[in-house]
Order: structure tokens, then sequence, then C-alpha cells
């Protein structure tokens, strides 16, 4: 087991967890972009895969050439199970440690809703 | 948003280009999967409704970052080892393509050579105008809050000064009462502080007395621009009381030059124990305000504003220095400061309000732009010049890559049939380019420092900051980032050719087809661009040169060769004190008796420099309102026989012009010209309001000799006996039958006898001085010249290379065209005709750039104007002959086809 994920790491696991069997790079991007509203390259997200595949928590396989990306291929990554053991357990860390913490944020930020 | 793959194919906009190159960058950095991501979503935006603007700035905004990702996290992935990589398209490749472009590279030293020198070329030019333009323009002033910073001098009423910047007013110098009044009362101001430019006398220095430049300051001046000293202290205030203590600092470069360095200095006295003592040493690299002190003054001393000679509201000696207080604009600031100078000039008259009733007013500037203000539009302009010699270069660089890879396609070809995809070719062409342009940089660099080096060497002092100028990691990182830019730009034309074209293409021989005429087509664009560029740069280098020989054609109106000049303070530590006129007699009776000196005599001021003394000159029944100020001198009784000024009308003044009277003058034509439209001159009655108002009768009439410089064309003058005006120093001029370089010990021999501590100052030729007031206008036209004959260059060698390239191409054809009788004399003429057509777009398209832009140029030309034909005409003649020089070569190529040979080929 490697050193804990780090947020972004997160955020394309979970993309990966839900976009199953379609997962690739723009489709990685538009899940992260869709549901926190943050803009993510595509460099950034195949930095990022191409790091989780070297740890064997996410696999990836060459697609067929696609007609509405000029003919180029894409390719798909899917979640591995070590992968999502790894990611259940991080977000398990951050569970407890935030557990009964929440509303004395909230109020630390100025009331913003947890 | 819509499901990815309901976008379908048909009906998007095609991408600009530029979104097209930003997309096959990343293609060639071998990212297929992250290219089609990026097209994707773009596509899929414009489908689902997204603005095309917004869509395509999010398109760039994802690809720069992308890029840049990848160049992030190329070192750490590739320091990882091949083994994790999941297919061969990643950027383990990219050491391969260097190695691989690097060997192609070497292959052709020649080829490589030549882009490198011209990119480096193009580069260095504008790393070192940059640097330049960055020291002066762009870095603010090496003081403590330079931006906020002013500079405050006392304005003149009713004057209207045409200042190249808006912003900047006219200002001059201050009275020590009026400063302490200001001082107090204006609020704008958080601090205001003066500096007075002086002298200090040392005499037992090696070579004999020394007047050294030295600066008077007020007591805050330090905290002001920040500066404490390297060694000591500053001063204390009871040495800013007249009487107290005799105390002085040292600037850095003095303290080396004259101490050797040796801290044990500070505390002593210098002279040998009976001059001021040195409390301190100012830090290196420190120097006062440069628009107040051109040359940096190598001693401060305090300044004792109670000292009885500033009791005099008309003395007017002070630069004021100034901070703005806090949230305090400056033009609030100068509405409030010309309200303190009504309020102080109506308590205190004297020497504040004129005899019409106008007062002196206080103005405001920034100090930086004070500094730099006039050269601002010269700097943009040499940057611009600059920049179009980099345009020349790359475009000069896209042509011989352009080339190469047509000449490669073969090679391309084959490497495209055995399976490497267009990616890989682009990605190989496009290594190559930035290799060049990463080289091309480096030299680029080394020229930038060369550059600079010559700019201090020989830049005008008119360069504000010349000394702070240095290359340093910033313009290295512009000049770096140029040239990778450059090359990638570079790289990217053909890079696109090869990626587009379909690979059977190459196969199917290598000398014809139809991409090698898109080919042509597209170089003959490039060099008629380098040759329109070229001739903008000709164009107005051609004009400043024109513009200097005229400079050079003016009549002096007197003879400057072999003539000796030299200024002499006549007051003298230790002598009797006598009437200045005496002085005078005695300096020139010295300088005459030297051998090799053929005569001699005095003036206040010799021609090209900006006379001293400019009095207001009135005619009779001219009042108050009447502000005619023309140049004044005076002169001994042989001075127009010395330089050689013609007398025109009346008589030269004589030794019976005594100091008692009767008061004479003699005037230029100019004067006759504009005051009196050229009416009858000799008896006319004058006053000069600033001496007194004395009647002065004009006796004689003189032509015109050029005063400051020659650009400012013969301005009215008055000429008045030396005995009739009071100058504490002569400046004598010397008509020499021997070289300077023989006279001028003797000379300065001959006046210890006059004043053994004080040696005169400012000894030089006549030509010299000349030469001085002509360092802008020669600098101009050299720095313009040098661009514009680099360009000429750069563009007759894309001119020859494209013929030269035409004519190879076309090796089959001329061979059969020879073979079937054509005659040579009809071939020669094609090429060449083909060259200078070429040349004659550019030439065209050139001119009416040069006739759009000249205008720039007009506030330097003397004497033509930015439209003038003889400089278009001499251009298009040079142009014509250049290119019709670089067309011959290959023309005669071209001639000298075997036919025989050509056809054993096929």
């Amino acid at each position: 087991m490697g050193r804990a994920l780090g947020e972004f790491e997160q955020l394309i696991l979970f993309a990966l967890v839900e976009l199953d069997e379609d997962g690739y790079g723009a489709a990685v991007g538009r899940a992260i972009e869709a549901r926190t509203g943050r803009e993510v390259s595509a460099g950034a997200v195949y930095t990022a895969l191409d790091r989780l595949e070297v740890r064997g928590l996410v696999r990836s396989r060459v697609g067929a050439p696609t007609p509405e990306r000029g003919g180029r291929r894409r390719k798909y990554y899917r979640l591995e199970p070590e992968g999502a053991r790894e990611l259940h357990r991080s977000v398990a860390v951050l569970r407890s440690m935030s557990a009964g913490l929440l509303p004395r944020l909230a109020d630390m930020v100025g009331g913003e809703g947890a | 948003m819509t499901d990815p793959r309901a976008g379908g194919g048909q009906g998007h906009p095609r991408l600009p280009l530029a979104d097209r190159l930003l997309l096959a960058l990343v293609r060639g950095l071998g990212s297929d999967f992250v290219v089609g991501d990026v097209e994707e979503r773009y596509r899929e935006e414009l489908a689902g409704g997204m603005a095309l603007g917004a869509a395509r700035r999010r398109l760039r905004r994802q690809t720069v970052k992308t890029v840049g990702w990848w160049g992030i996290t190329w070192r750490r992935r590739s320091a990882r080892g091949k083994g994790t990589r999941t297919g061969g398209d990643g950027m383990a490749t990219w050491t391969k393509d260097v190695v691989v472009a690097l060997r192609g590279l070497a292959r052709r030293p020649g080829f490589a050579l030549a882009v490198v020198a011209t990119l480096g070329l193009g580069i260095g030019a504008t790393g070192t105008i940059y640097s330049v333009v960055d020291t002066v323009l762009l870095r603010p002033l090496p003081f403590a809050e330079g931006g906020r910073t002013v500079l405050v001098g006392n304005t003149f009423p009713r004057r209207v000064w045409d200042d190249q910047a808006a912003d900047l007013q006219h200002l001059a110098g201050v009275s020590v009462l009026n400063w302490m009044e200001y001082r107090q009362r204006i609020r704008a101001f958080q601090a205001l502080e003066a500096l007075e430019p002086s002298n200090l006398l040392l005499s037992d220095v090696g070579d004999g007395p020394e007047l050294a430049s030295a600066a008077r300051v007020s007591e805050g001046v330090f905290r002001l621009l920040g500066v404490t000293p390297a060694l000591g202290r500053t001063f204390l205030p009871e040495e800013h009381r007249s009487g107290g203590p005799d105390v002085v600092l040292v600037s850095h470069g003095t303290w080396l030059r004259r101490f050797g360095g040796d801290p044990e200095v500070v505390g002593r006295p210098m002279d040998g124990g009976s001059g001021p003592v040195v409390v301190g040493v100012l830090p290196r690299g420190f120097r006062p305000p440069e628009v107040v002190f051109s040359t940096s003054p190598d001693f401060l001393m305090p300044l004792q504003p109670d000292h009885a000679r500033y009791a005099d509201r008309g003395r007017r000696s002070l630069y004021l220095v100034g901070r703005l207080a806090p949230g305090v604009e400056l033009a609030t600031a100068r509405d409030e400061a010309q309200a303190v100078a009504e309020a102080v000039s109506e308590d205190f008259p004297d020497g504040n309000v004129y005899e019409d009733g106008e007062f002196l007013g206080v103005g405001a500037n920034e100090l930086k732009n004070a500094t730099v203000g006039a050269s601002r539009r010269l700097l943009v302009l040499f940057l611009a010049a600059s920049g179009m010699l980099l345009l020349i270069a790359a475009l000069n660089a896209a042509t011989l890559l352009l080339a190469r890879t047509l000449e490669r396609s073969r090679e391309l070809g084959v490497r495209a049939a055995l399976g490497a995809g267009g990616g890989t070719l682009i990605r190989l062409v496009l290594t190559e380019g930035v290799l060049l342009g990463v080289a091309g940089g480096v030299v680029g660099a080394g020229l930038a420092y060369g550059g600079v080096a010559l700019v201090h060497r020989f830049g005008p002092s008119s360069i504000p900051r010349l000394a702070e100028i240095a290359v340093d990691g910033r313009i290295l990182g512009v000049t770096t980032l140029v040239a990778v830019a450059t090359g990638v730009a570079v790289g990217l034309v053909p890079a696109l050719r090869v990626g587009r074209t379909p690979p059977g293409t190459y196969l199917q021989g290598g000398t014809g087809g139809t991409a090698s005429r898109g080919g042509l087509r597209l170089r003959g664009a490039l060099v008629v661009a380098q040759v329109t560029v070229a001739v903008v740069l000709l164009s107005g280098a051609g004009l400043l040169l024109n513009s200097f020989a005229h400079l050079r054609a003016v009549d002096p109106g007197f003879d400057p060769q072999g003539l000796l000049t030299l200024r002499m303070d006549t007051k003298r530590p230790g002598a009797e004190p006598a009437p200045a006129w005496q002085d005078w007699e005695t300096v020139v009776a010295h300088v005459a008796a030297v051998p090799g000196v053929v005569a001699a005599a005095g003036t206040s001021n010799p021609p090209f420099q900006d006379p001293f003394w400019a009095p207001w000159v009135r005619l009779p029944g001219e009042g108050a309102e009447v502000r005619e100020s023309n140049a004044g001198y005076a002169v001994t009784p042989g001075y127009f026989d010395v330089v050689g000024t013609r007398l025109v009308q009346g008589r030269a003044f004589s030794a019976a012009d005594g100091p008692d009277g009767p008061f004479v003058a003699i005037v230029n034509e100019a004067w006759v010209r504009q005051r009196l439209g050229g009416g009858e001159v000799l008896g006319q009655v004058l006053r000069f309001t600033d001496t007194d108002e004395r009647q002065v009768t004009v006796v004689g009439v003189v032509e015109d000799v050029i005063q400051g410089r020659a650009q400012e064309g013969s301005l009215p003058a008055v000429y008045v006996p030396h005995t009739q005006a009071d100058w504490p120093f002569v400046q004598v001029v010397a008509r020499l039958a021997l070289p300077a370089s023989v006279v001028v010990p003797e000379v300065r021999k001959a006046l210890t006898v006059f004043s053994p501590y004080v040696p005169p100052r400012d000894v030089r030729t006549m030509d010299e001085r000349i030469g001085a007031t002509r360092t802008d206008p020669r600098f101009q036209t050299l720095l313009l010249g040098s661009f514009a004959s680099l360009a000429l260059l750069l563009a007759s060698a894309g001119l020859y290379g494209s013929l030269s390239h035409a004519v190879a191409r076309r090796r089959r054809e001329l061979g059969i065209r020879t073979a079937l009788g054509a005659p040579r004399k009809g071939l020669l003429a094609m090429v060449v005709g083909q060259g200078v057509r070429l040349a004659g777009v550019g030439l065209v398209l050139g001119l009416a750039g040069a006739l759009a832009l000249s205008r720039v140029l007009e506030s330097l030309l003397f004497g033509i104007t930015p439209r003038d034909p003889a400089t278009y005409v001499t251009v298009s003649a040079v142009l014509g002959v250049v290119a019709a020089l670089a067309s011959l070569v290959p023309a005669r190529r071209a001639t000298g086809v075997d036919p025989v040979e050509v056809l054993k080929s096929e």
C-alpha cells in the first residue's frame, strides 16, 4: 500500500465509480466539473490516472477510434478492486476525523452549511 | 450537457488556425488521447449551446494547461523509467526525438548554423534593446518608493513648453527661503527635501588641484531616498547649520579611486588635514536623481539653509525631491502646490513676483517620468525596430526549415510508409524547431550581453539611467521565451504541412507534385514578407541617415577647424579681487602667448554650447508684456576674427568699448529678421531687462552662428563687449597652428601662472564639442542603420535561398528547355525576373508601410520631411540592386544545367 490519496486523486476515483465502464479522460473531467464546478485540464487528469495505474488502483484499455473526436482513440480507465478499497479507506479516514466537528467548522467559516 | 457520443461529426465550425496550431502542438507531444478529449469537449460544448467565443477560450486554456502539465511532469515520469508505460505513446519518446533531431541536424551543419545564427541575431538585437527599455522605462527608480517620489520645482508664468510627454511640467530651481515655506505649507507632500549642485576644491592631489563635483543636500534626503551609508554616518543636525563642522560624505566610486577603499578614511579630514572631514561612504551603486545631476557627484555636503548666501529669494539653486503623502494623487498635489506658491508670493513678493504682477508657480512631476519622459518614444521606436529584425529572422528561419522539410519529403515519406504516425513526424520536425530555437536563444543571449556592453560604451548620455542598464535574469528569461516561441512557430509551419499531406505523396517522386508547388508559393510569401519588413527598416534608416547628412552640412557660421576651447574660472582663492573683465583679458593673454596659438579671444559661451545667458531684449516702447528671450554673449574684441564669423554690417567691438560706456551691442542676422523684420538696425536702441535698464546701441551685425545644436536652426542672438558684462568665468577660444595634443599641455602650464589652484575646465577642441552635440543622431542612425543592414542581408539571403531552391526543383524542366534550344539569356531573365518580381511586391508593400509609419520619425529628422522622396528612391534602388544580385547566382546555376545529366538521372 502506498501513500494516502490526494484530494484530486479522490475526485478522479469517485468519477470512475460514477462512470463505471465509460471512464475516459474527457468523461472524468466532465464528471468532476459537473459535481465540483472545478475546471480540470486533460493533462492533469491523464497524469493522475497514469500515476494511479502505476499504483495498481486503476487499469486502462484503449478503445476503438470514434468519429466525434476526429477519429482519435479513447483511453478508458476502470477502478480496480484495490483502488476501490483505497478510496473507501481514505473517505473513512476523513469521515471519522470530521465526525461531530462539521457544525463547529461551519461556524468558523461564517455560517456556510457543512 | 448532452451525451458526448450524440454530438456527431457534422455541422461543426472549422477550428480557427490558432486553435489548430495549439492542438497540433499537443499532438506533437504524442498524446492522441488527450487531444481527442480536448477536441471532443470543445465540440460538445458548442453542440450544448455554449457561445463560440467562450468555448474557444476554454479550448485554448485547456490546451495551454495540458501542455504545461506535460512539461511539468515529464521529468518525473521519464525518470520513473519505461517499465511503467502502458503504450508507446508518452513522454519517454521525447529523449529519442531529441537524439534523432540532433543527429539530423548534425548531418546538415550548414543549415543548422544558418538557422541558429539568424535566430540568434534577431533575438540578440531584441534582447539588447529590451534590456535598455526594461531598465529605463519599466524598472522603478532605485530609490525607496520610487513610484511616489516626485520632482518639485518653480514654474514661470505664461511660459508654455512643448514637452513630449503631456504629463511633464518644465521645472526650475527653487530658492532656499521658498523651499522652507513650501515644505511647511504644502500638505500633499509627506517629505520635501532639497539638493543643490556644487563643487569642492581639493588642492593636495597628485596631479595638481582638482575641482570635484559635489552636492549639498538637506537633512531628510537620505531618509527620503532610502539610503544608508556603507560606512560611517549621514550628517548631523548641527552640521546643517551655518558655521557648523566642515564635513563630507564620499561616493563609493570616489572612495575606491581617491582613498583606495581604505575604511580608516572615515573620521579623518581630507587634503592633509585642512579639508573637510569624511564622515561616511555612500553605498555602491547609489546615485542621486540623475535628472538633477547628469553626472553623479563625488561628494555630498550638508545644505546649510541659514547660510547668508541663501538670503536672496532670486537665487533659485535648489532642486526639490518630494514624496506624495499617502492617498494623494499627483494632480491634487500640483493644485495644492500652485495655491501655496501664490500665497508665498503674496507674503514675500521680493524675487517671487514679476514686474507685471505675475508670480512664480510650483509644479511637480513624477520623478521617473521626469527622468525618462523624453526618451520614451525613442526607446519604443528602437524596440519596434529590433522586433522587426526578429520578425525577419523568424521568417528567414521558417524559410530555411520549410526548405529542409520539403527536401526531406522522401525521408519522411519512407518513415510514414514504415508506420510512423503523422504525430511522430510532426513531433520530429517540431523537436528540431525547438532545438534550433533554444540554440538561437543561447546565441542571442550572448549577443545581447555584447550589445548591452556596446550600448554602455557608445550610447549617448542622453539615454537616461544608462549606467543602470544590464542584462539580467528576467531579460534572459524573455529572450529564451522568444527563442522557444520562435522555434515552435517556425517548427509548426512545416510540421502542419507534413501532417496534412498523405504519405503516398512523398513517395511519388520528390521533384514534382502539388505539395512542392504549394511549398514554393508559401516560400514566395515568406520572402515577400521579409522584403517588406526590410524595406520598412531601410526606409527608416535611410531617413535618419539623410537627416544626419543634412545636419553635418549646416553652415556653422564660423570655422571650427583647429579651434581649441576651454573654460577658466576667474574667482581665485587668495588673489586680489579685480573686475571680471580684467581677469578675462589676463587669461586670454596667457593663452595667446603660448607657442602654437595663432590668436585667442574670450567669450561667455563658445558655439555648440547652450547659451548660459538668455536676457529678455526689449525695443523702445516695449513693456513688461514682451518676454522675448534671446541668446546673449559677452565677447572680447578679437572674438569674431578668431572664430571666423563674418561681420555683415557696422563694426566689431574694440578696446574703446569700456566698462563705463557708451553701451553697445552686436546682433546676428536672425535677430534682425525676427525682431526688426529686416529693417534698419545700426543705431537701434535696446534694453536687457535682467541686468539693468541702461540703453544699449546696436553697432554691428554678424552672420548667424550655431548656438546649442545644429538642429535648432538660427536663433536670434545679441553680443555685448566683455567689459560691459560681469561674468565669473571666461571661455577661451584659440586658433591653433599646431595639433591640440602639442598645445594643450603648454596652455595648461601657462594658466597655472594665472591660477595655481583652479585648473581650466572643459578643455576640448571645437571638433570634439561639435561631435558631442551629434552623439544622439549618430547613435540613432547607427542603430537603425545596422538593424536595416542586417534586415537587408537576411531578406536577400531569403530571396537567394528561395530562388536556389526553385532552380534546384526545376532542374529537370530547365534541362529539357536547354535541350530544346532555349536561349541562355532567356533562362537567366526568367529566374532573375522571378526574384525581382518577389522583391518588387515586397518593395511596394514595404514602401506603403514605411510611408504609413514614417510619421513617428518626424521629431528626429532635420532638414527633410518623413516623406522625403530622395530617400525612398534610394531605398528602392538599393533593394533593386541587392535583389538582382541575390537572383543572379541561382540564375546562372539555372543556365548551367546540363540536359544530358538531368535525363540520365531520371
